[in-house]
C-alpha cells in the first residue's frame, strides 16, 4: 500500500502498540496518495483525543484544535479556501460527545468535508472511561455499576439528517477502510465516516473488569459499509 | 469593512446581533462570509479557522454569549491566532437586562480565557470612534496575532446620529501573511516574538497549528525547556510592542486641570456635555478609548489632579482596578451608574457637582 506522500518517516507516535489508530492513519495516508493529493492541499483538523493526534503523524496542513471542535473550524477553513481538501479526524468522544452539538449541525449544513471518527466505544486519553457510544453494562472508574445509558447511534443520526454521505467501517479492515474513505473525500458535501477500532489500553481493563462489552473488541462488527447514495444536491 | 474584513461568525444575541444581519445582508455584495453559528463555541472556532486559511474574521456577542467564547479565546492565544471580538455589554450576571445598557464586562475581556496570552482592549466613545478603532482593531490582530476586543454596550450600538463621512482609506488594509517555503515552520522564534503568519495552500510550507504546547513546526511537544521559551515567545517578547502601540487617552478640557474626571467607552459625549455645563476652568475629561493595555502616559496625567472622579457605568469601577493594576494609583472618588439606563448629561453634571465641592 503506497502511503509515501503523506508519510513523515521515522517520528515517535504516541499511541499504544496495536492500537486501531496505526491501521486508520494507513489507509488514511493511502487514501490521500492514491487520490493523488498534494499535501500542501491537505488540511487535517482535530480535537483532542488519542484519535485526534493522527494529524501530527502524516505529512499535511493541521489544524489541531480543542477538544469537540474540529468541526466548526473544519467548515470554516473549507468556506474560505474551497480549493483545500479539509478532513475533520477525531474520537467518539470528541466528535459525538463534546462536540455532539456541532456534528448536528455540520450535517446540517453539508460542508465539503470528510469527517472520519475513530469510535473505540471509550476515552482513550483520560483512561478509559464510558463515550457516548459505549454498550451498556460496560464498567468503568466512572461507571462503575456499569454505563445504563443508550449508546449514541451517529449513523442514524446522521442519516435521519439527512447526512448524504455515512458509512461505517472497521479499522482492521484497511483496503475497505482505504476505499471508503477516498469515496469520502471525493464526495461533494459532509461525509460520515465512522470507524470501529480497538483501543488496546481499554481490552485490558475491560478484561480486568469483566464487562459484557469484551465482544465488541474481539469480535468485530460487521465490515460492510453502510452508504447511503450521495443525494442531489440543490 | 475597512479593516479588511471578510468572514463573520456568530450567533444572535442583543445588543450585538445588529452587526451579523448588517454583514449577511451586504455580504454578497462586499465579499463577507457571514454564518449563524450554532452556538457560539462553535463561532469562535469557525473565526480561528477562518483565519488560519486567510480571512480577516470577527465574533460579535453579548456577555453571556462571549462566555462559551473564552475556550475558543485561549484556543487563539495559543495558536497565535488573530482575532477580533465585538464584545456590546448589557447589564448581568446571566440573562440580566437583556435590552438594557452597562460596562461591567471589562473585566471579564481582560482575564478570559484558561492561561496567559496578550490582548488588547478598544472601547469606542462614539460612532467615529467605533469605526476607527474597529478598523485598527483587525489591524492590530493581524499584526501582533492576537486577540483584540471592540468593547461596546448597548447604549453605543443602539444609538444613532449623522456623523462626517468616515475617512476610507485609499489602499486597502496591510496583510501580515506571508508565503511560505519548503522548509517553513509557524512558530519560528524571532526578537519580538511574531513567526511570520503564512497560510495553507500558498507557498511550500506546511501549516501546522496545535492546541497543544508545540515546537518551532507546530507539532505537540512535551519539552519543558521548549514550553518555557514559547511562552516567552508568545507573551513576553510580544509586550513592548504591544505597549507601544497603545492609545493614548484623549484629554478634553484645560491642560492646567485641577479636577480630573476619568471616564471610557460609551460614556464619553454625555460626559463631555456634562462637564461642558458645569463651566469650570480647573475640570478636565480623560476619556479612555483604549482600555487595556493603558498608555504610558495615564500614570502623568492622574498624578497632574489634585482630586480625580472615576466614572463608570458598573457597580466595582472596573476601569478603576485597572488603573490601580497598572499605575498603583487607587482612585477614591467614583460616580457609578449600573441601574441599565444610558447617563443623562444632568445626571452627570449633578453627581460631579457634588464631589466638587
Amino acid at each position: 500500500m503506497n502511503t509515501n506522500t503523506f508519510d513523515m518517516g521515522r517520528i515517535d507516535i504516541a499511541w499504544c502498540p496495536g492500537c486501531g489508530n496505526f491501521q486508520i492513519r494507513k489507509a488514511v495516508m493511502a487514501a490521500l496518495t492514491e487520490l493523488d493529493l498534494d499535501p500542501r492541499q491537505v488540511v487535517l483538523v482535530s480535537g483532542i483525543g488519542q484519535a485526534a493526534k493522527i494529524p501530527h503523524y502524516i505529512r499535511a496542513h493541521v489544524f489541531n484544535g480543542l477538544h469537540g471542535r474540529a468541526l466548526p473550524a473544519a467548515t470554516a477553513i473549507k468556506a474560505t479556501n474551497p480549493r483545500l481538501t479539509v478532513i475533520a479526524v477525531s474520537g467518539d468522544g470528541d466528535i459525538y460527545g463534546e462536540g455532539g452539538n456541532h456534528f448536528i449541525h455540520t450535517i446540517r449544513r453539508n460542508p465539503d468535508i470528510t469527517n472520519v471518527v475513530h469510535n473505540n466505544m471509550v476515552y482513550g486519553l483520560t483512561k478509559g472511561q464510558a463515550s457516548p457510544t459505549s454498550q451498556r453494562g460496560f464498567k468503568t472508574s466512572v461507571q462503575v455499576a456499569g454505563v445504563f445509558l443508550e449508546p449514541f447511534n451517529p449513523l442514524a443520526v446522521a442519516i435521519a439528517l439527512d447526512g448524504g454521505f455515512v458509512a461505517r467501517t472497521f479499522s482492521g479492515d484497511v483496503d475497505r477502510t482505504k476505499e471508503i474513505l477516498k469515496q469520502a473525500i471525493q464526495y461533494r458535501g459532509y461525509a460520515l465516516i465512522d470507524i470501529f477500532q480497538p483501543a488496546s489500553h481499554s481490552i485490558k481493563s475491560i478484561h480486568s473488569s469483566g464487562s459484557r462489552t469484551t465482544p465488541i473488541i474481539s469480535t468485530p462488527p460487521t465490515t460492510r459499509p453502510t452508504v447511503k447514495p450521495p443525494l442531489p444536491r440543490p | 469593512m475597512a479593516g479588511g474584513r471578510n468572514f463573520i461568525s456568530s450567533y444572535p444575541m442583543s445588543p450585538s446581533t445588529a452587526v451579523l444581519t448588517f454583514l449577511a445582508r451586504h455580504g454578497r455584495d462586499l465579499g463577507v462570509i457571514a454564518e449563524q453559528a450554532e452556538d457560539e463555541i462553535a463561532a469562535m472556532n469557525m473565526a480561528i479557522g477562518a483565519w488560519y486559511t486567510g480571512a480577516r474574521a470577527m465574533v460579535t456577542t453579548s456577555g453571556g454569549g462571549f462566555a462559551l467564547m473564552t475556550e475558543g479565546l485561549s484556543l487563539a492565544g495559543m495558536l497565535e491566532s488573530p482575532m477580533v471580538v465585538h464584545l456590546a455589554q448589557r447589564p448581568g450576571p446571566a440573562t440580566g437586562l437583556p435590552t438594557r445598557t452597562e460596562q461591567a464586562d471589562l473585566e471579564l475581556a481582560l482575564y478570559a480565557g484558561h492561561g496567559e496570552f496578550p490582548r488588547i482592549i478598544l472601547a469606542p466613545g462614539n460612532l467615529t470612534q467605533a469605526y476607527a478603532c474597529t478598523r485598527l482593531a483587525f489591524d492590530l490582530a493581524d499584526r501582533f496575532q492576537i486577540p483584540v476586543f471592540v468593547l461596546t454596550d448597548q447604549y453605543l450600538v443602539d444609538t444613532y446620529y449623522n456623523v462626517e463621512p468616515f475617512e476610507i482609506p485609499k489602499t486597502g488594509p496591510l496583510r501580515y501573511i506571508v508565503k511560505s517555503t519548503a522548509d517553513y515552520r509557524r512558530y519560528t522564534q524571532t526578537e519580538d516574538g511574531i513567526s511570520p503568519r503564512a497560510i495553507p495552500g500558498w507557498g511550500d510550507g506546511l501549516v501546522v497549528l496545535d492546541s497543544d504546547e508545540h515546537d518551532e513546526q507546530g507539532h505537540i511537544t512535551e519539552d519543558l525547556d521548549l514550553r518555557v521559551q514559547m511562552v516567552q515567545k508568545r507573551l513576553h517578547k510580544k509586550l513592548p510592542e504591544i505597549q507601544a502601540a497603545a492609545l493614548s487617552p484623549t484629554l478634553i478640557g484645560p491642560k492646567s486641570y485641577k479636577d480630573l474626571i476619568l471616564c471610557w467607552g460609551s460614556t464619553l459625549e454625555v460626559v463631555k456635555e456634562a462637564v461642558t455645563l458645569l463651566t469650570r476652568k480647573d475640570l478636565a475629561l480623560l476619556h479612555f478609548h483604549q482600555v487595556y493595555p493603558l498608555h504610558a502616559d495615564t500614570a502623568a496625567y492622574l498624578k497632574k489632579a489634585r482630586r480625580v472622579i472615576l466614572l463608570e457605568g458598573n457597580a466595582t469601577g472596573q476601569l478603576g482596578k485597572v488603573i490601580q493594576l497598572a499605575t498603583g494609583i487607587s482612585i477614591e472618588r467614583k460616580i457609578l451608574r449600573f441601574n441599565g439606563l444610558p447617563l443623562s448629561v444632568e445626571d452627570v453634571a449633578l453627581k460631579l457637582k457634588e464631589h466638587l465641592t
